[in-house]
């Protein structure tokens, strides 16, 4: 960016993006509290309390959800443009143990290999802000969604 | 070209922070694309479709309200921060309000409108954007979709009935 901004762009991208998942480096992050990330918070929640159905929802649909955004998207960043049924990812509403797991090491290897390749871009174009900007403001919502399901369990 | 290599137009980013922004709080009009949210859902729509006993109705010891009067005082927060702001902010105090009136809810909901315009007017008169006010502005709108998420999330259980009313 001018004005210096560049580097800063994409610093406070991984900052907050590793934030939402990993929870804050400090007991206090930029809005979340510590072990309240996406990765903490799954890791707490067994596949039959995921599966439990609150009011039409259930932390496995969002976490099914997420890891799809978080492959399209992750790919877009890569220029691999694909259509997508959304609704797709809201179909699984109930998981086994063994699918709960397959989803949540989904999510964690997604949102590693977007970290990875986010870090190795320098020339960060509007597409490549807005996409990374969308990453992180989605899984924010999702994590604010799940949180207060995961009160119910 | 930056000492690091790494280029972003400020013009670029100034398009993508509103974009998002005015999804999260205004809602994608009908027949749009959107980022992450369904046409006409954002911050606005979803607590004009809300009363004050249905805000005011606890959910696992918080409330829609609690989390909207958290919500407008982050906002006012950093806008602070982002104009020069340095001294630290008691978070607390944005945790004060469980419960309101009719009268109190309209009172909050137009102060909401009028902290996100603050946004919008903060946002456009940065003149130099470095690492903090950029992170800060992203924040803006990552923690406003944490909270909507939660928020509609408990509209949902108001809707269906199952939180707990004070009457």
């Amino acid at each position: 960016m001018e004005n210096g901004g560049g580097p800063g762009a994409r610093k406070s991208f991984l900052a907050l993006f590793g934030e939402i998942f990993e929870g804050p480096e400090s007991q206090e992050g930029m809005f979340l509290a510590a072990n309240t990330g996406i990765h903490k918070t799954l890791a707490g929640i067994d596949s039959e309390s995921a599966s439990q159905d609150v009011c039409g929802s259930s932390v496995a649909a969002h976490a099914a959800h997420l890891m799809l955004y978080l492959e399209v998207l992750g790919g877009y960043l890569k220029g691999e443009i694909r259509g997508v049924d959304w609704t797709a990812g809201w179909a699984k509403t109930t998981v086994d143990p063994e699918e709960w797991d397959t989803i949540r090491a989904g999510i964690r290897r997604e949102c590693g290999k977007i970290e990875v390749h986010a870090d190795k871009i320098n020339e960060w174009d509007a597409d490549m802000v807005s996409l990374t900007m969308a990453l992180t403001i989605h899984s924010a919502y999702h994590l604010g969604a799940i949180r207060q399901i995961a009160k119910h369990l | 070209m930056s000492e690091s290599g790494i280029t972003i137009a400020k013009a670029d980013f100034l398009n993508d922070i509103g974009y998002i922004l005015r999804e999260t709080f205004e809602g994608s009009p009908e027949g749009q694309g959107s980022a992450y949210l369904d046409n006409r859902v954002g911050v606005f729509s979803t607590l004009d479709e809300l009363t004050a006993e249905q805000v005011s109705r606890e959910h696992e010891d918080t409330s829609i309200v609690a989390h909207t009067e958290h919500l407008k005082f982050y906002l006012d927060r950093l806008v602070e921060f982002i104009e020069g702001r340095e001294e630290p902010v008691n978070w607390d105090q944005s945790w004060l309000i469980d419960t309101v009136d009719e009268e109190e809810w309209d009172t909050l909901k137009a102060g909401m409108h009028n902290s996100y315009e603050n946004v919008l007017r903060c946002l456009a008169g940065v003149a130099e954007w470095n690492r903090k006010k950029i992170g800060e502005a992203i924040a803006i709108v990552a923690h406003t979709a944490y909270h909507l998420g939660a928020i509609r999330q408990m509209a949902k259980s108001v809707k269906s009935g199952s939180a707990v009313s004070e009457e």
